[in-house]
């Protein structure tokens, strides 16, 4: 039996990089800045969205689309703080996919808005495949869930523009080596600004906070 | 599982390539694709998922095969090029964290395989 090769060279993704594509074209005349938001399972993504539409209330007009395998309990956490908010249920899918942020990117009141952030599904490794468009992937490792993710993740962190260690009040608690994660994440991606905070104590959100406004700046200047 | 994304990406644009190559569209024998080190695919997975997504498709019953393209990157500093079989990225040569990533977020179909076709006459011999 013969057989001849048919070469193709053909970017399997190329019909998420499209709507990624979309995506960012809807937002630039907008000046929208988009975020995504991506961490473990109860890391704290919700909880840092919490806090951080308290403390920019009166400087962003921003909106959420939250993504989640199932229930829209942290729609309703966010909506009850005033924040408007798009739930998105992948239904058992473990990444949020860029036409599902598309099309619901594309519902959103653009022009009354300033600042998009996807809350991706809980999950370190899909959501880090895939391109939805926004202007930042952040990564998000909460101090219960050992130092190595960094290094067991690498293409998540290595991609991330910023990297939040989150829930550092329980450090006291915990057997957890700040110093050796901070290590890790260098090893993938040198460069990378690393904010260490509590959402529910307020301690280190400025800081964090001082680099969005920054971000928001440098991608959409006035 | 993003594995089950990457096969509905993949099975979508071989079908197009297929479909290019006549009607009705030749069954290949197997589908060459070529992946980064960083998706960390697990191609058992993308095996279920391509399977899966292929029955009763021209890909039903094609062998799956990857070329894995490790993580590579450049030294800024000592000019270093090379592959990284796994974190840290760092140089090796100079230790430098100074490495830009140029490799290993690849991921796309690189070919298929067509069985010939053989076309025989009324004599039996092969045109």
């Amino acid at each position: 039996m013969s057989a001849h090769t048919i070469k193709v060279y053909r970017d399997i993704l190329e019909r998420d990089a499209d709507w990624a594509r979309r995506t960012r074209e809807l937002a630039a005349p907008h000046r929208v800045t988009m975020i995504n938001l991506i961490g473990s399972p109860g890391c704290g993504k919700t909880r840092l969205l919490e806090a951080a539409a308290v403390a920019l209330k009166q400087e962003y007009r921003f909106s959420v689309l939250e993504g989640d395998v199932e229930t829209t309990h942290d729609a309703e956490r966010l909506a009850a703080l005033g924040v408007p908010v798009a739930q998105l249920l992948t239904g058992g899918g473990c990444h949020l996919s860029a036409q599902m942020v598309h099309l619901a990117f594309k519902e959103l009141p653009l022009d009354a808005l300033d600042l998009v952030v996807v809350e991706n599904v809980g999950n370190l490794m899909c959501p880090a495949c895939f391109d939805i468009g926004e202007d930042a992937k952040i990564a998000l490792l909460s101090v219960t869930e050992g130092e190595d993710k960094p290094v067991k993740y690498p293409l998540l962190f290595q991609q991330a523009k910023a990297v939040i260690i989150t829930k550092t009040d329980l450090l006291p608690h915990l057997i957890f080596d700040l110093e050796r994660c901070l290590r890790y994440i260098r090893e993938v991606n040198a460069d990378v600004p690393v904010f260490a905070l509590s959402a529910s104590t307020g301690e280190g959100l400025d800081a964090w906070l001082a680099w969005l406004r920054n971000f928001r700046a440098v991608t959409r200047p006035a | 599982m993003h594995e089950f994304a990457i096969a509905e990406g993949l099975v979508k644009i071989a079908q197009e390539e297929l479909r290019k190559l006549g009607d009705p569209p030749p069954k290949p024998l197997a589908v060459h694709i070529a992946a980064g080190a960083l998706n960390q695919i697990v191609k058992e997975s993308l095996d279920l998922a391509f399977e899966t997504l292929t029955a009763d498709t021209p890909l039903a019953g094609a062998c799956l095969v990857l070329r894995l393209i490790p993580a590579g990157g450049v030294c800024a500093k000592c000019g270093w090029e090379g592959s990284f079989p796994k974190p840290p990225f760092f140089c090796p040569k100079c230790e430098s964290a100074r490495v830009t990533l140029t490799s290993g977020r690849e991921l796309y179909l690189e070919s298929l395989e067509i069985e010939d076709v053989l076309t025989v006459d009324q004599t039996g011999s092969v045109l």
